[in-house]
Protein backbone atom coordinates (compact mmCIF):
# COMPACT_ATOMS: atom_id res chain seq x y z
CA UNK A 1 0.00 0.00 0.00
CA UNK A 2 2.81 2.14 1.05
CA UNK A 3 4.59 1.76 -2.80
CA UNK A 4 1.72 2.36 -4.38
CA UNK A 5 1.18 5.54 -2.45
CA UNK A 6 4.48 5.94 -3.82
CA UNK A 7 3.92 5.19 -6.91
CA UNK A 8 0.36 7.32 -7.55
CA UNK A 9 2.19 10.80 -5.89
CA UNK A 10 5.49 9.98 -8.29
CA UNK A 11 3.18 9.92 -11.16
CA UNK A 12 1.50 12.97 -10.18
CA UNK A 13 3.93 14.92 -9.96
CA UNK A 14 5.54 13.58 -12.91
CA UNK A 15 2.63 14.96 -14.76
CA UNK A 16 3.70 18.50 -13.48
CA UNK A 17 1.72 18.93 -10.26
CA UNK A 18 4.89 19.59 -8.10
CA UNK A 19 2.81 19.63 -4.55
CA UNK A 20 2.46 16.14 -4.83
CA UNK A 21 5.94 15.85 -3.84
CA UNK A 22 5.48 17.28 -0.55
CA UNK A 23 3.78 13.83 0.46
CA UNK A 24 7.00 11.90 -0.14
CA UNK A 25 8.86 15.03 1.91
CA UNK A 26 6.74 14.82 4.48
CA UNK A 27 6.80 10.82 4.16
CA UNK A 28 10.75 10.46 4.30
CA UNK A 29 11.91 13.69 6.05
CA UNK A 30 12.95 11.79 9.17
CA UNK A 31 14.23 9.05 7.51
CA UNK A 32 16.78 10.83 5.16
CA UNK A 33 17.41 13.38 8.04
CA UNK A 34 18.87 10.27 10.22
CA UNK A 35 20.75 9.01 7.62
CA UNK A 36 22.13 12.44 7.12
CA UNK A 37 23.14 12.87 10.38
CA UNK A 38 24.61 9.67 11.35
CA UNK A 39 26.83 10.30 8.17
CA UNK A 40 27.78 14.52 8.78
CA UNK A 41 26.90 14.73 12.20
CA UNK A 42 25.89 17.88 12.40
CA UNK A 43 22.39 19.34 12.42
CA UNK A 44 22.28 22.48 10.61
CA UNK A 45 24.60 20.41 7.96
CA UNK A 46 22.30 17.26 7.69
CA UNK A 47 19.13 19.83 7.13
CA UNK A 48 20.92 21.43 4.40
CA UNK A 49 22.09 17.66 2.56
CA UNK A 50 18.80 16.98 3.38
CA UNK A 51 16.98 19.35 1.37
CA UNK A 52 19.36 18.90 -1.25
CA UNK A 53 18.89 15.44 -1.21
CA UNK A 54 14.81 15.88 -1.97
CA UNK A 55 15.72 18.88 -4.62
CA UNK A 56 17.99 16.25 -6.34
CA UNK A 57 15.41 13.89 -6.03
CA UNK A 58 12.88 16.11 -7.33
CA UNK A 59 15.01 17.52 -10.50
CA UNK A 60 15.36 13.56 -11.45
CA UNK A 61 12.54 11.77 -10.84
CA UNK A 62 11.37 10.76 -14.19
CA UNK A 63 14.72 9.12 -14.05
CA UNK A 64 13.44 6.53 -11.19
CA UNK A 65 12.15 3.61 -13.34
CA UNK A 66 10.45 1.54 -10.17
CA UNK A 67 12.88 -1.74 -10.04
CA UNK A 68 13.96 -0.69 -6.48
CA UNK A 69 11.22 0.77 -4.27
CA UNK A 70 11.06 4.68 -4.14
CA UNK A 71 12.62 4.71 -0.20
CA UNK A 72 15.90 2.67 -1.92
CA UNK A 73 16.48 5.08 -4.56
CA UNK A 74 15.81 8.05 -2.03
CA UNK A 75 18.34 6.46 0.05
CA UNK A 76 21.21 6.26 -2.53
CA UNK A 77 20.33 10.15 -3.42
CA UNK A 78 20.97 11.20 0.20
CA UNK A 79 24.01 8.12 0.49
CA UNK A 80 26.02 10.23 -2.50
CA UNK A 81 24.94 13.69 -1.76
CA UNK A 82 26.08 13.15 1.96
CA UNK A 83 29.38 11.49 0.76
CA UNK A 84 29.79 14.93 -1.29
CA UNK A 85 29.60 16.67 1.76
CA UNK A 86 32.29 14.98 3.21
CA UNK A 87 34.62 15.53 0.70
CA UNK A 88 33.93 18.63 0.53
CA UNK A 89 35.33 18.68 4.29
CA UNK A 90 37.92 16.29 5.24
CA UNK A 91 37.48 16.83 9.11
CA UNK A 92 35.20 13.98 9.10
CA UNK A 93 38.13 11.33 8.49
CA UNK A 94 38.30 8.55 11.10
CA UNK A 95 39.99 6.12 12.01
CA UNK A 96 39.65 2.92 14.57
CA UNK A 97 41.97 0.01 15.44
CA UNK A 98 39.86 -2.96 15.26
CA UNK A 99 40.77 -5.23 18.67
CA UNK A 100 39.41 -9.01 18.55
CA UNK A 101 36.65 -10.01 21.21
CA UNK A 102 35.75 -13.13 23.26
CA UNK A 103 31.89 -14.23 24.20
CA UNK A 104 32.77 -12.75 27.50
CA UNK A 105 34.02 -9.24 26.49
CA UNK A 106 30.72 -8.87 24.63
CA UNK A 107 28.52 -10.41 27.52
CA UNK A 108 29.91 -7.28 29.87
CA UNK A 109 29.44 -4.93 27.89
CA UNK A 110 26.31 -5.99 26.90
CA UNK A 111 25.48 -5.71 30.81
CA UNK A 112 27.07 -2.00 30.98
CA UNK A 113 24.86 -1.26 28.14
CA UNK A 114 22.00 -2.65 29.91
CA UNK A 115 22.64 -0.68 33.16
CA UNK A 116 23.27 2.52 31.69
CA UNK A 117 20.24 4.61 31.95
CA UNK A 118 18.37 5.62 28.39
CA UNK A 119 19.59 8.97 28.03
CA UNK A 120 22.75 8.48 28.95
CA UNK A 121 22.38 5.14 26.44
CA UNK A 122 21.67 7.10 23.73
CA UNK A 123 24.22 9.61 23.71
CA UNK A 124 26.99 6.80 24.19
CA UNK A 125 25.88 4.86 21.63
CA UNK A 126 25.77 8.21 19.31
CA UNK A 127 28.70 9.00 20.43
CA UNK A 128 29.86 5.72 19.75
CA UNK A 129 28.76 5.76 16.22
CA UNK A 130 30.19 9.14 15.23
CA UNK A 131 33.70 7.44 15.54
CA UNK A 132 33.22 5.43 12.82
CA UNK A 133 34.03 5.90 9.41
CA UNK A 134 31.08 7.68 7.29
CA UNK A 135 30.43 4.77 4.70
CA UNK A 136 30.71 2.30 7.91
CA UNK A 137 28.36 4.80 10.30
CA UNK A 138 25.78 4.44 7.30
CA UNK A 139 25.91 0.78 6.50
CA UNK A 140 25.33 0.33 10.19
CA UNK A 141 22.76 2.33 10.31
CA UNK A 142 20.43 1.20 6.94
CA UNK A 143 21.29 -2.77 8.17
CA UNK A 144 20.14 -2.49 12.12
CA UNK A 145 18.31 0.79 12.42
CA UNK A 146 16.34 0.92 9.00
CA UNK A 147 16.30 -2.67 9.14
CA UNK A 148 16.99 -2.60 5.16
CA UNK A 149 18.31 -6.34 3.46
CA UNK A 150 21.49 -6.42 2.20
CA UNK A 151 20.31 -6.14 -1.65
CA UNK A 152 18.82 -2.71 -0.82
CA UNK A 153 21.94 -1.65 0.71
CA UNK A 154 24.10 -2.87 -2.05
CA UNK A 155 21.37 -0.62 -4.52
CA UNK A 156 22.74 2.13 -2.16
CA UNK A 157 26.11 2.21 -1.53
CA UNK A 158 26.65 0.55 -4.93
CA UNK A 159 29.39 -2.08 -3.70
CA UNK A 160 29.48 -5.36 -3.89
CA UNK A 161 27.92 -8.30 -1.52
CA UNK A 162 30.96 -9.41 -0.71
CA UNK A 163 32.46 -5.76 -0.02
CA UNK A 164 29.59 -4.72 1.80
CA UNK A 165 29.76 -8.15 3.92
CA UNK A 166 33.18 -7.11 5.08
CA UNK A 167 32.46 -3.65 5.68
CA UNK A 168 29.55 -4.87 7.88
CA UNK A 169 31.34 -7.21 9.77
CA UNK A 170 34.21 -4.91 10.66
CA UNK A 171 32.21 -1.66 11.49
CA UNK A 172 30.46 -3.67 14.23
CA UNK A 173 33.42 -4.70 15.40
CA UNK A 174 34.68 -1.11 15.22
CA UNK A 175 31.84 -0.30 16.88
CA UNK A 176 32.33 -2.50 20.04
CA UNK A 177 35.73 -1.89 19.92
CA UNK A 178 34.63 2.40 20.27
CA UNK A 179 31.69 1.24 23.16
CA UNK A 180 34.28 -0.83 25.04
CA UNK A 181 36.61 2.15 25.15
CA UNK A 182 33.95 5.19 26.04
CA UNK A 183 32.53 3.35 28.87
CA UNK A 184 33.96 4.65 32.18
CA UNK A 185 37.02 2.00 32.98
CA UNK A 186 35.93 1.72 35.83
CA UNK A 187 32.31 0.36 35.65
CA UNK A 188 33.96 -1.62 32.98
CA UNK A 189 36.44 -3.26 35.71
CA UNK A 190 33.71 -3.47 38.26
CA UNK A 191 32.41 -6.21 35.94
CA UNK A 192 35.07 -7.74 35.06
CA UNK A 193 35.48 -9.17 38.44
CA UNK B 1 35.94 -14.63 15.83
CA UNK B 2 33.68 -18.09 16.15
CA UNK B 3 29.98 -18.29 14.85
CA UNK B 4 28.76 -17.79 18.33
CA UNK B 5 30.93 -14.26 19.15
CA UNK B 6 29.74 -13.46 15.45
CA UNK B 7 25.94 -13.87 16.33
CA UNK B 8 26.49 -12.18 19.89
CA UNK B 9 28.04 -9.12 18.38
CA UNK B 10 25.37 -8.98 15.81
CA UNK B 11 22.75 -9.22 18.65
CA UNK B 12 24.48 -6.68 20.44
CA UNK B 13 25.04 -3.87 17.35
CA UNK B 14 21.23 -4.50 16.89
CA UNK B 15 20.30 -3.63 20.45
CA UNK B 16 22.38 -0.72 20.18
CA UNK B 17 21.63 0.87 17.30
CA UNK B 18 17.66 0.11 17.83
CA UNK B 19 18.18 2.39 21.03
CA UNK B 20 19.22 5.29 19.26
CA UNK B 21 16.34 7.94 18.44
CA UNK B 22 14.74 9.14 15.32
CA UNK B 23 16.37 11.97 14.24
CA UNK B 24 13.75 14.69 13.15
CA UNK B 25 14.52 18.07 10.90
CA UNK B 26 13.10 21.44 12.13
CA UNK B 27 9.45 22.18 11.68
CA UNK B 28 9.92 24.18 8.78
CA UNK B 29 11.93 21.66 6.59
CA UNK B 30 9.25 20.40 4.74
CA UNK B 31 8.02 24.09 4.05
CA UNK B 32 11.57 24.85 2.80
CA UNK B 33 11.82 22.07 0.42
CA UNK B 34 8.61 23.21 -0.96
CA UNK B 35 9.43 26.25 -1.42
CA UNK B 36 12.47 25.80 -2.83
CA UNK B 37 10.72 23.38 -5.64
CA UNK B 38 7.72 25.61 -5.75
CA UNK B 39 10.77 28.59 -6.99
CA UNK B 40 12.11 26.03 -9.20
CA UNK B 41 8.40 25.27 -10.96
CA UNK B 42 8.39 29.22 -11.39
CA UNK B 43 11.97 30.09 -12.93
CA UNK B 44 10.88 26.89 -15.61
CA UNK B 45 7.48 28.24 -16.54
CA UNK B 46 8.87 31.52 -17.10
CA UNK B 47 11.95 30.63 -19.23
CA UNK B 48 10.51 27.93 -21.79
CA UNK B 49 12.65 27.80 -24.58
CA UNK B 50 11.45 29.53 -27.44
CA UNK B 51 13.69 29.56 -30.49
CA UNK B 52 14.01 33.12 -31.40
CA UNK B 53 13.12 32.58 -35.25
CA UNK B 54 10.43 30.43 -35.56
CA UNK B 55 10.05 27.14 -37.98
CA UNK B 56 7.30 29.16 -39.47
CA UNK B 57 9.41 32.20 -40.08
CA UNK B 58 12.37 29.77 -41.15
CA UNK B 59 9.92 28.45 -44.10
CA UNK B 60 9.42 32.08 -44.87
CA UNK B 61 13.37 33.14 -45.04
CA UNK B 62 14.56 30.03 -47.09
CA UNK B 63 11.32 30.25 -49.39
CA UNK B 64 11.64 33.87 -50.53
CA UNK B 65 15.48 33.24 -50.84
CA UNK B 66 14.98 30.73 -53.07
CA UNK B 67 12.45 32.42 -55.26
CA UNK B 68 14.54 35.76 -55.08
CA UNK B 69 17.67 33.11 -56.52
CA UNK B 70 15.79 31.85 -58.86
CA UNK B 71 14.11 35.01 -60.24
CA UNK B 72 17.66 36.36 -60.28
CA UNK B 73 19.33 33.76 -62.05
CA UNK B 74 16.52 33.85 -64.52
CA UNK B 75 16.31 37.44 -65.46
CA UNK B 76 19.23 38.94 -64.86
CA UNK B 77 22.60 38.40 -66.98
CA UNK B 78 25.02 37.48 -64.80
CA UNK B 79 28.73 38.07 -65.26
CA UNK B 80 31.36 35.75 -63.71
CA UNK B 81 34.05 37.87 -62.03
CA UNK B 82 37.58 37.57 -63.86
CA UNK B 83 39.30 35.20 -61.40
CA UNK B 84 37.16 32.27 -62.03
CA UNK B 85 37.10 32.59 -65.82
CA UNK B 86 41.10 32.55 -65.30
CA UNK B 87 41.09 28.77 -64.03
CA UNK B 88 42.21 26.42 -66.27
CA UNK B 89 39.46 23.42 -66.54
CA UNK B 90 40.50 22.02 -69.33
CA UNK B 91 42.08 18.88 -66.95
CA UNK B 92 38.42 18.36 -65.66
CA UNK B 93 36.60 15.55 -67.54
CA UNK B 94 34.48 14.10 -65.20
CA UNK B 95 30.57 14.08 -65.51
CA UNK B 96 29.92 16.15 -62.71
CA UNK B 97 32.04 18.80 -63.64
CA UNK B 98 30.00 22.09 -65.33
CA UNK B 99 31.09 24.17 -68.07
CA UNK B 100 32.76 27.54 -66.27
CA UNK B 101 31.26 29.72 -69.11
CA UNK B 102 28.46 29.87 -68.92
CA UNK B 103 26.31 32.85 -70.07
CA UNK B 104 25.18 34.50 -66.62
CA UNK B 105 26.86 36.92 -65.26
CA UNK B 106 26.76 39.34 -62.47
CA UNK B 107 28.36 41.91 -60.99
CA UNK B 108 31.33 41.80 -58.46
CA UNK B 109 29.26 44.33 -56.29
CA UNK B 110 26.39 41.91 -56.09
CA UNK B 111 28.64 38.75 -55.53
CA UNK B 112 30.17 40.69 -53.13
CA UNK B 113 27.20 41.76 -51.16
CA UNK B 114 25.80 38.57 -50.96
CA UNK B 115 28.71 37.00 -49.73
CA UNK B 116 28.99 39.31 -46.51
CA UNK B 117 25.45 38.70 -46.13
CA UNK B 118 25.58 35.14 -45.63
CA UNK B 119 28.77 35.81 -43.22
CA UNK B 120 27.08 38.52 -41.32
CA UNK B 121 23.52 36.29 -41.19
CA UNK B 122 25.86 33.38 -39.71
CA UNK B 123 27.46 35.24 -37.07
CA UNK B 124 25.00 36.99 -35.77
CA UNK B 125 22.49 34.35 -35.75
CA UNK B 126 25.01 32.38 -33.34
CA UNK B 127 25.67 35.32 -31.57
CA UNK B 128 21.93 36.28 -31.11
CA UNK B 129 21.03 32.73 -30.05
CA UNK B 130 24.01 32.64 -27.24
CA UNK B 131 22.76 35.87 -26.06
CA UNK B 132 19.01 35.19 -25.27
CA UNK B 133 20.54 31.36 -24.41
CA UNK B 134 22.57 33.29 -21.28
Amino acid sequence: MANNDDDYYIKKTLDGDSTSFGFLVNKYQNMVFTLAIKMLKHREESEEVSQDTFIKAYKSLSKFNGESKFSTWLYRVAYNTCLDRIKMNTKYNSNVEINDMTSNEIFQAENIFDSLENKERSEIIQECMNKLPEDERAIIHLFYFEELSLKEIIDVVSISEGNLKVKLYRARKKLFTIFKESVEPEIYNSYER
Amino acid sequence: MNDKERDLLDNFTKKMVKDLPIEKPSNSFSKNVMNVINNLEAVKSTNVYEPLISKRTWFLIISSLIVSMVLLLKTTPIKMPNFISKIDTSGISSPFSFDMSMSFTASNVTLYGFLFLAIMAVIQFGYIKNYYSN
